[in-house]
């Protein structure tokens, strides 16, 4: 779990290097490395529950294929009012607080990773990159309560089969 | 949610559910966005205009984390299919 470890204590320390007004790239770099870092944790969860550790080198091979826009929208399905019907046998018709906090957050990082890599109108607050950190370090902790439940290991093969998940 | 269907009633059902969160000191709503967001899905962005502390300032971020929380989750409940997103602008 090092490197997203590291790269939510990155996205505190760019959000937080600047004492007086912070610079847009450092704000736009702390918002991209906090969903990176739960991107990279959910990644490395999914590796290491759904595949063997022999060979070597095959979980980071595997790491190679998630996809940025599958896993938003495996987190949407998971988060919606009304669960899928694939997923309430699954689920037994509900997903718990933490869960939910994890995919909810996940969305949300994600799209301001993308304004803050892109979108060079848009103009970050301090205040909100350190709430994207929050954001990433609450869905850390939320993960934690429940990375070994069938719930998480049904979330984890929906990351990590993507759009034929729900063939 | 039949009723949602019509956008005008949609938002002023949305703006209802919003109205009912507490705000942190020197946040208000300036507006709702329904757009696509960066995957192409329809969204809803809520836009709060918000004061800036001069300094580095953890609880002021943790309110606005929370505000973010908040949101998503009454909008969530309220029935709301659209993911909506929190942004926040220099009041």
């Amino acid at each position: 779990m090092a490197l997203a470890d590291d790269l939510l204590a990155q996205a505190h320390t760019l959000a937080t290097l600047d004492t007086g007004i912070p610079s847009q790239a450092k704000l736009r770099r702390a918002v991209s490395s906090a969903y990176y870092a739960l991107f990279h944790l959910l990644i490395a969860e999914a590796v290491l529950f759904l595949l063997p550790a022999s060979p070597p080198g095959l979980r980071e091979r595997a790491s190679r294929a998630f996809s940025h826009t599958e896993m938003k929208k495996v987190c949407a399905r998971f988060k919606a009012p009304r669960l899928a019907d694939d997923l309430v046998p699954l689920l037994k018709g509900r997903i718990s607080p933490e869960l939910l906090s994890v995919a909810q957050r996940f969305e949300s990082l994600q799209e301001w990773r993308h304004i803050a890599d892109y979108d060079v109108g848009f103009s970050f607050l301090r205040s909100d990159a350190l709430a994207s950190v929050g954001e990433a370090r609450g869905a850390f902790a939320d993960w934690n309560q429940i990375r070994t439940t069938d719930e998480s290991t049904v979330f984890l093969a929906a990351v990590a089969f993507g759009a034929r998940w729900s063939k | 949610m039949a009723a949602l269907a019509q956008p005008d009633v949609q938002e002023s059902a949305i703006r209802n559910v919003l109205s009912t969160i507490p705000l942190p000191e020197g946040a208000s709503l300036q507006r709702l966005e329904f757009r696509n967001d960066s995957s192409g899905e329809p969204a809803l962005f809520v836009v709060y205009a918000v004061t800036e502390p001069p300094f580095v300032d953890e609880g002021r971020a943790l309110e606005l984390m929370h505000l973010r929380d908040t949101v998503s989750s009454r909008l969530r409940d309220f029935g709301l299919a659209l993911t909506a997103y929190t942004m926040y602008v220099a009041a």
